[in-house]
């Protein structure tokens, strides 16, 4: 018995739907392989370049180096002071930017067990861009929980969102046991002020 | 069911983050563990204004209100960041939990909630009166949770606290964001009235 025929349009409509279907499938296809293979982050790592004290660490976009590490608990700022009941880890860089003004560079410390800890406005704390080819002076005070000093690494991105396949400084901040206990007798005021070109004095001259 | 089928590649059959509305009354002065933070809330003033006072002992406006007759309610809190990285302060921004929480782990639930456009507390550190943009980890810190209010200064003041979550980013996966707060406690201060 012949079937009866089927018309156009209907026809025309079941394989578009079939096409959507088979479309949803391969992305829930491929969702799931991805879930279950994860390609890890290794075809967007960072090249990390590391460094310590008093090397120049050199990137793509600058030349970076840790010229000193202090601590206090308090710090002299523009707009007064500023406390805290841990300490204030302070480090001063020297930048120097490659081909075009670093404006936004993202510095973080990291402790022994993995915690990053980021410098906050509250601090004075301000980079202003560094001019291409003139070293750039940067004093950077971030907060800190006593006794969680040693094995500090600072690094350093060249901007704050995606560093993916760009250069990274990482700085190990060369503190060990003893060093540790030095910093956090350490209570002379510190003044912040804005980067420049000016050098800076030894991190604890104000008070 | 077949649309549920077709979106559990992309998350539809997650487990669904709903709302515990079974929160614990706490006093003032109690820890409570509202992730990501540990935070003790101490107690609440009312004031015409918010002042800080500099090292020539100049006295500056921090908050002043905008409404004529209305007062600025300050929220004591002692705050640490238990997690690895640092965290926002606008997590503890105050918001009034009138139309559904935000991410935040501290909300208003009385009526002397914030003025402000953005419906957010200031957060100033209570010992220097610095503006805390952010909190590190492992740092206790002391805080004042601040925010326009109109009407008459109130005699206790309702605080919910909530936890959050280390969740994947709704866009992308790779991004974990602190949300999906949870109502965990609620905590009943009595206000100081310091108004003129």
């Amino acid at each position: 018995m012949p079937r009866p025929p089927t018309s156009r349009p209907v026809r025309l409509w079941a394989i578009r739907g079939a096409l959507g279907i088979a479309v949803l499938a391969a992305l829930g296809l491929g969702r799931v392989i991805s879930d279950a293979w994860p390609t890890g982050d290794s075809p967007e790592a960072s090249f990390v370049r590391h460094g310590q004290v008093g090397d120049t660490v050199r990137l793509r976009y600058a030349d970076v180096s840790v010229d000193r590490v202090a601590a206090t608990g308090s710090l002299a700022t523009v707009a007064g002071g500023a406390r805290t009941s841990g300490i204030w880890l302070v480090v001063d860089l020297t930048v120097v930017a490659r081909q075009r003004p670093l404006a936004a560079p993202r510095i973080t410390i990291t402790d022994a067990s993995g915690r990053i800890f980021s410098p906050d406005n509250r601090s004075g704390y301000l980079f202003t861009p560094a001019q291409t080819g003139i070293p750039w002076h940067v004093r950077v005070p971030v907060e800190m929980p006593q006794g969680d000093l040693v094995g500090l690494v600072l690094r350093l991105t060249g901007n704050t969102e995606d560093n993916r396949r760009d250069d990274v400084a990482s700085i190990d901040l060369g503190i060990d046991r003893s060093a540790a206990e030095r910093l956090e007798q350490e209570h002379a005021a510190v003044e912040v002020r804005q980067g420049g070109p000016d050098p800076l004095t030894a991190a604890g001259v104000s008070s | 069911m077949v649309a549920v089928a077709v979106s559990a590649p992309f998350g539809g059959l997650d487990r669904a983050h709903g709302v515990d509305s079974k929160t614990e009354h706490v006093q003032p002065g109690t820890p409570v563990a509202a992730a990501p933070f540990k935070l003790v809330v101490t107690g609440a003033s009312a004031v015409d204004k918010l002042t800080k006072t500099v090292a020539d002992g100049t006295v500056e406006p921090l908050l002043a209100p905008s409404g004529a007759g209305n007062h600025v309610m300050a929220l004591r809190v002692s705050a640490t960041n238990e997690s690895a990285r640092p965290v926002e302060a606008a997590l503890l921004s105050a918001r009034p939990s009138k139309g559904g929480l935000h991410n935040e782990v501290v909300y208003v639930l009385s009526d002397a909630s914030p003025l402000d456009a953005s419906g957010m507390a200031s957060v100033y550190d209570a010992d220097d009166a610095t503006d805390v943009r952010l909190l590190n980890p492992g740092v206790t810190y002391h805080l004042v949770l601040a925010w326009e209010y109109a009407g008459p200064v109130p005699a206790t003041l309702d605080i919910g606290l909530a936890r959050l979550s280390y969740d994947p980013d709704l866009v992308s996966k790779d991004v974990l964001t602190w949300q999906h707060p949870a109502p965990l406690a609620q905590v009943t201060v009595p206000v100081k009235d310091r108004t003129s």
